[in-house]
């Protein structure tokens, strides 16, 4: 694994920090698959920053003498079944998806790293526990789970923001769990906690920091799986409730209408340009981290 | 470990798994105040008190949830997966009637996943860091992150609607007498029944919606296939079939190849899940009968059984894939050990 | 009332048969049921003779995703199983003129009925030459057996027994004789429903059905109805294959003659492009449920026919009278306001295209007593002027929930007709606020009385104004109770109309009723929607009622 290998690195001296920071960086901006993802990320995070300066109509405004327009010169992606603009709509629908995905991959990789945390900690029944529930979530196919819990919650974007979470969490709690046993069983941190440091302090201190970037490829890959998770939610009805911009619902409100082909074509292509954002993104930072990954690619 | 001690571990943990999903689910649903009953009866019916307490009574609601949850379980180690309140059938009879056109969908997908999958790996390993390499890595990459919903209405849209190759959705013309149900299959139980234009029809209706499903694993098949064979190809008895002087074909096909074949038959295993997940979103857009759209159309309604039996026939599936694959791969490789 | 409603069904039957005149005038029209088929997009089809009298006749009914939860008549009471059941299994009475009309009844299976003066005693003679699709006779029993089996089951439609019927008794295997609970004089009407469906009681028996007490338990039957049929009608189920289709056969021994399909194919299409291109290309004879778009689409082709009829649903505007809700709402002025402001115009014709037609108050029009003449016309200045009274000339803002991107009544996206009313109430003064909800919680809190103005739909559960009345007229009655409407007199007047059996007398008492409704402004009547259904010019009588949807008896080719 690369966090092993790249371990001893993390409590060095600051200076040679910056150095290998700065060496890290220009690798990854020679990266491609960092480059293209990086752009099309910062430009669905600018869209979604600054979609009331730059959408031309409100997503919500309807003219109902102004439906189901192709796309013209006033409509740039022509209008929906209620005069909507869908540029409008679909550049504030990145103000949907992204904090949705922000939120699912926080809420999951914040319960993964505690939980995560916790079992490879206490051990013993406790770890059993909570690496069987683990083990339950991923017996199922993500999207499965997902319809099921939001199923069971009631429609709803908060609710499917909830379930996706639910179903993504164990990666991150295997992922921190075994760090924490890596570590544990290294000289420095038991002689830090002789020294009477707290195992708190040591997660802290040592474990986070040195997960980080290996989480951050997770998280970016995760960006882009709960975007999709988000849409899907959406298209069978299951997440966002209208008349929210969500990518997804746009897809699902222009499925019974072929002959107007661009309510569902241009918010489909919102989701598929931003989920491949975060996965050349997230590729490319594996790539960077672990040279042996890249021929996997 | 033993085979037979590694089947009985996964049985063991994977029993108390299913059954604390079905708990959560019932756990979940019951916290929601949302009536069931309204689903299905009418408002005249929903007045009527002595109708809505047979419904109460017929579904079980009548009593405490503790009570309704054990009868569930009950039932289900029975293998009775319950009832649908908006089929009113059981849930097994429902999921045998749904199930085959899915199966028909996921193998057709798979084959076709296969079939474009392992050449265009093999090719990228091959001729490694070129055009073709990239090409595929990228075409990988964006069947991967596809809406596969929205290449399902782009596909009907392009296939069907415009240039007026395909089928619309179904599995069959509406006109057409399907052929005598032997498998649930179309296409084998119409080759069953010396059917040629059934068979032609049902292949012809299956390709479209089977090619939109195919994409994912047919990215995951590429992307594995090509980095096991660029690991094959740098071993030492390919470099010296190389020294030999094989000519490359003979070393990719002959030698290579069928060292990467297991990487790829995990590969396989591995798309299953989201060949499923998949099949949920591909049978609503091509309205195609299969558990899929059973279960999306069971959670609009807040029909609890149906929606928990198809997650369970789904996670068995998996786990019974995924454990298959596993024992084939210490099977074929005696170096792997059972864990 | 009626002769503007029947005016509109008959333009789109005249335009109707002219098409099919068209289309029957081509010398050389393909053999029937080898629909023209696009060569490159199907398997090629076996070579046919062109005069193939062997190859069986079909007909293919394209339906919108069904909500069909079983094929028993005494159990279905869902939107997709009456057409079904209309081919399939016969009632004692029948609406005339094809179904064509819809404000009186009279007797298909029973030859004649007599109605006690007090409506509490229905009695029937049946016709003795009526044999089930089995061969056995239909009698008395069969009726008997069919009506309490229908109560027993305490399913969806028992009600429909339940709630009315004291006894029933066959003194002889040709007489029925009903005794109500009490006097009720849209009974007659109720018995046109599918659910009164007279079945044959030897076969159904036989396959573990009951019309005891404790049928809810015992009865075993439906599995088997789900599946076949026991009726008189000219067709028997053949085969329902969930999700995907009903077929039904012709049944040889019809009383009436048998009918003309060999076979006819009920097939869910949910998606409704596909559904269009699927009658386009001839895999389809009939499309129902295409939306508005589609059909202005299919105007041109004249291979095609447009079937026009009025449903009986309906699109209402509900205001609250609770002054712990709205104080505005509360005062009547203010109500009134709000009707007189609304562009019924411009609802029906310009976002409707005209596909529907004006609903005064709470009763859809073509039932008895109802008069299109009721309906309020927009008076913006009465309208500020009613607003100024009251205290609000500067207006005041009003908050409307309703279930987002919903299509009311099946036509309309819940969201656009609410953009309007917003629009409209605007020029007034008053402010709408507008909060979409999903569908379930809407109609929760709906339900519960909770909501200051809303949108809904209302669905006939027969064809009498007693199925709509009482509902939204009597105080605490399922509809009146969502927006706490009392008015004692229209209560009065509700209830006592259907005690009486005098026509006329009942006309104007509903009339009164509407009346009262319209000045009190809680329901406000918006739209009631025309049912367009497409068709292969080359079907004859494809005629719409809004009881059976489409009666495939009457279908020819």
């Amino acid at each position: 694994m690369a966090v092993a290998s790249a371990y001893p690195a993390a409590p060095a001296l600051t200076t040679e920090r910056a150095a290998a920071l700065r060496r890290n960086l220009r690798r990854l901006l020679r990266n491609p698959s960092v480059m293209i993802g990086g752009v099309i990320v910062l430009f669905w995070l600018c869209v979604a920053l600054m979609a009331p300066l730059i959408a031309p109509y409100s997503p919500t405004a309807q003219r109902v003498t102004n439906r189901l327009k192709p796309p013209s010169a006033q409509h740039v992606f022509g209008t929906d079944e209620l005069g909507r603009d869908i540029l409008s709509r679909v550049l504030h629908g990145a103000r949907v998806s992204l904090p949705v995905a922000l939120a699912v991959v926080a809420m999951s990789g914040s319960v993964g790293v505690l939980l995560g945390a916790v079992a490879g900690d206490a051990g013993g029944l406790l770890d059993e526990i909570i690496m069987r529930v683990a083990d339950a979530v991923l017996a199922f196919p993500s999207l499965i789970l997902a319809i099921a819990i939001t199923a069971a919650l009631g429609p709803g974007l908060q609710n499917a923001a909830l379930a996706i979470a639910l179903v993504l969490w164990p990666e991150y709690a295997r992922l921190i769990r075994s760090q924490v046993i890596a570590l544990r069983e290294m000289e420095f941190v038991s002689a830090a906690t002789a020294l009477g440091a707290t195992r708190r302090r040591a997660l802290f201190k040592h474990i986070l920091p040195n997960a980080l970037p290996i989480m951050l490829v997770k998280a970016s890959l995760d960006m882009g799986n709960a975007i999709l998770l988000t849409a899907s939610l959406s298209f069978v009805g299951l997440g966002a409730v209208p008349p929210t911009p969500e990518w997804g619902a746009m897809v699902a409100a222009g499925r019974h209408k072929f002959f107007e082909w661009w309510l569902a074509a241009f918010p489909g292509l919102a989701i598929f340009s931003a989920v491949i954002g975060f996965n050349f993104l997230g590729d490319g930072l594996r790539d960077l981290l672990d040279p042996r990954m890249s021929r996997r690619g | 470990m033993s085979l037979l001690a590694y089947l009985i571990r996964r049985v063991f943990i994977t029993v108390p798994l299913l059954l604390l999903v079905t708990l959560l689910g019932f756990v979940i649903t019951y916290l929601i105040p949302a009536d069931p009953l309204a689903m299905v009866l009418s408002e005249r019916a929903m007045a009527n008190p002595q109708i809505v307490q047979a419904y109460r009574e017929r579904w079980g609601l009548d009593k405490p949830p503790h009570e309704r949850y054990l009868t569930y379980v009950g039932n289900l180690i029975r293998g009775d997966l319950g009832e649908s309140i908006v089929t009113q059938q059981s849930v097994s009879a429902d999921i045998a009637r749904y199930f085959p056109a899915t199966v028909e969908l996921a193998i057709a997908a798979t084959l076709i996943a296969v079939a474009l999958g392992v050449p265009l790996g093999v090719i990228a390993a091959v001729k490694r860091e070129t055009l073709a390499d990239h090409l595929a890595r990228v075409a990988s990459l964006i069947g991967v992150c596809v809406p596969v919903f929205w290449l399902g209405l782009l596909a009907l849209s392009l296939f069907y609607y415009r240039l007026q190759w395909m089928p619309g959705p179904g599995r069959m013309n509406p006109r057409m007498v399907p052929p005598p149900v032997v498998t649930g299959l179309l296409t084998v139980d119409s080759l069953l029944a010396g059917r040629g234009d059934a068979f032609a029809n049902a292949l012809h209706h299956l390709m479209l919606p089977a090619m939109v499903l195919g994409a994912y694993s047919m990215s995951l098949i590429t992307r594995i296939v090509r980095s096991a064979m660029i690991e094959v190809l740098q071993q030492d008895y390919i470099r010296t079939a190389r020294a030999k002087g094989l000519i490359e074909r003979v070393v990719v096909m002959r030698h290579a190849l069928r060292n990467a074949a297991l990487p790829a038959v995990t590969a396989i295993g591995l798309a299953f899940g989201n060949l499923m997940a998949g099949a949920v979103m591909t049978e609503t857009v091509f309205a195609w009968p299969g558990i899929g759209r059973y279960a999306v159309e069971s959670a609009a309604k807040l029909d609890f059984a149906p929606i928990m039996g198809v997650t369970l026939l789904v996670a068995v599936i998996y786990i019974g894939i995924n454990f298959a694959v596993d024992v084939s791969y210490a099977l074929l490789n005696p170096r792997v050990r059972l864990s | 009332m009626k002769t503007t409603n029947r005016n509109t069904l008959f333009i789109g039957l005249t335009v109707a048969m002219g098409l099919t005149l068209a289309a029957c005038a081509q010398p050389t029209a393909p053999a029937p049921s080898a629909p023209a088929q696009p060569a490159a997009t199907e398997a090629p089809m076996p070579a046919m003779p062109t005069t193939a009298p062997a190859e069986a006749k079909v007909l293919v009914v394209g339906l919108p995703k069904a909500d069909t939860r079983t094929l028993d008549p005494h159990r279905q009471y869902e939107i997709t199983p009456p057409q079904i059941m209309r081919a399939v299994y016969e009632t004692l009475v029948t609406l005339p003129d094809k179904g064509a009309t819809i404000d009186r009844v009279e007797p298909l299976l029973a030859e004649s009925y007599t109605i006690s003066d007090d409506a509490l005693v229905y009695t029937f003679k049946l016709r003795s030459d009526v044999k089930f699709a089995s061969g056995n006779p239909m009698t008395a029993e069969d009726v008997v057996f069919s009506f309490k089996r229908m109560g027993a089951l305490q399913d969806n439609p028992s009600w429909l027994y339940s709630d009315h019927v004291a006894s029933i008794e066959a003194p002889d295997a040709s007489t029925v004789k009903i005794t109500l609970k009490e006097p009720n004089a849209a009974f007659l009407s109720m018995l046109v429903s599918p659910n009164f469906a007279v079945v044959d009681s030897k076969v159904v028996k036989g396959q573990g059905g009951t019309d005891a007490d404790d049928a809810k338990d015992a009865d075993k039957a439906t599995d088997w109805l789900d599946n076949n049929s026991a009726g008189t009608g000219p067709y028997m189920i053949k085969e329902w294959k969930r999700g995907e289709q009903v077929v039904i056969e012709r049944n040889p021994n019809y009383w009436r003659g048998a009918a003309p399909f060999d076979r006819i194919i009920f097939r869910e299409i949910p998606d409704d492009a596909a559904r269009q291109q699927a009658l386009e290309r001839g895999d389809i004879d009939i499309a129902v449920g295409l939306d508005v778009d589609a059909i202005k689409r299919l105007e041109g082709n004249s291979n095609l026919q447009v079937i026009t009829g009025n449903t009986l649903d309906m699109t209402y505007l509900a205001l609250t009278m609770n002054a712990e809700l709205s104080q505005p709402l509360a005062d009547k002025r203010v109500r009134q306001a709000i009707k007189l402001a609304i562009d019924y115009d411009g609802i029906i014709n310009g976002l409707l295209g005209g596909t529907a037609l004006h609903l005064p108050t709470i009763i859809p029009l073509g039932l008895l007593g109802t008069d299109p003449a009721l309906a309020p016309k927009r008076d913006v200045a009465q309208a500020k002027a009613l607003l100024k009274e009251a205290g609000y000339e500067n207006g005041f803002e009003l908050t409307m929930v309703y279930p987002g991107e919903r299509k009311m009544s099946n036509v309309i996206l819940a969201d656009t007709l609410v953009a309007k009313l917003q629009e409209d109430l605007a020029e007034v003064g008053i402010t709408l606020k507008v909060e979409p909800r999903d569908a379930s919680t809407w109609r929760a809190d709906y339900r519960a009385g909770k909501l200051t103005a809303t949108i809904a739909d209302w669905t006939p559960d027969f064809l009498d104004p007693h199925g709509w009345a009482p509902a939204f007229a009597v105080e605490g009655a399922s509809a009146a109770k969502r927006v706490y409407y009392v008015n004692k007199e229209a209560e009065k007047l509700a209830l006592a109309a259907a005690q009486i059996t005098d026509s006329a007398k009942r006309a104007e008492m509903y009339r009164k009723v509407q009346e009262i409704m319209l000045d009190d402004a809680a329901f406000i009547g918006l739209i009631q929607p025309k049912v367009q259904i497409v068709a292969s010019a080359k079907l004859k009588d494809v005629i719409y009622n809004p009881v059976y949807f489409l009666d495939y008896y009457f279908m020819s080719q």
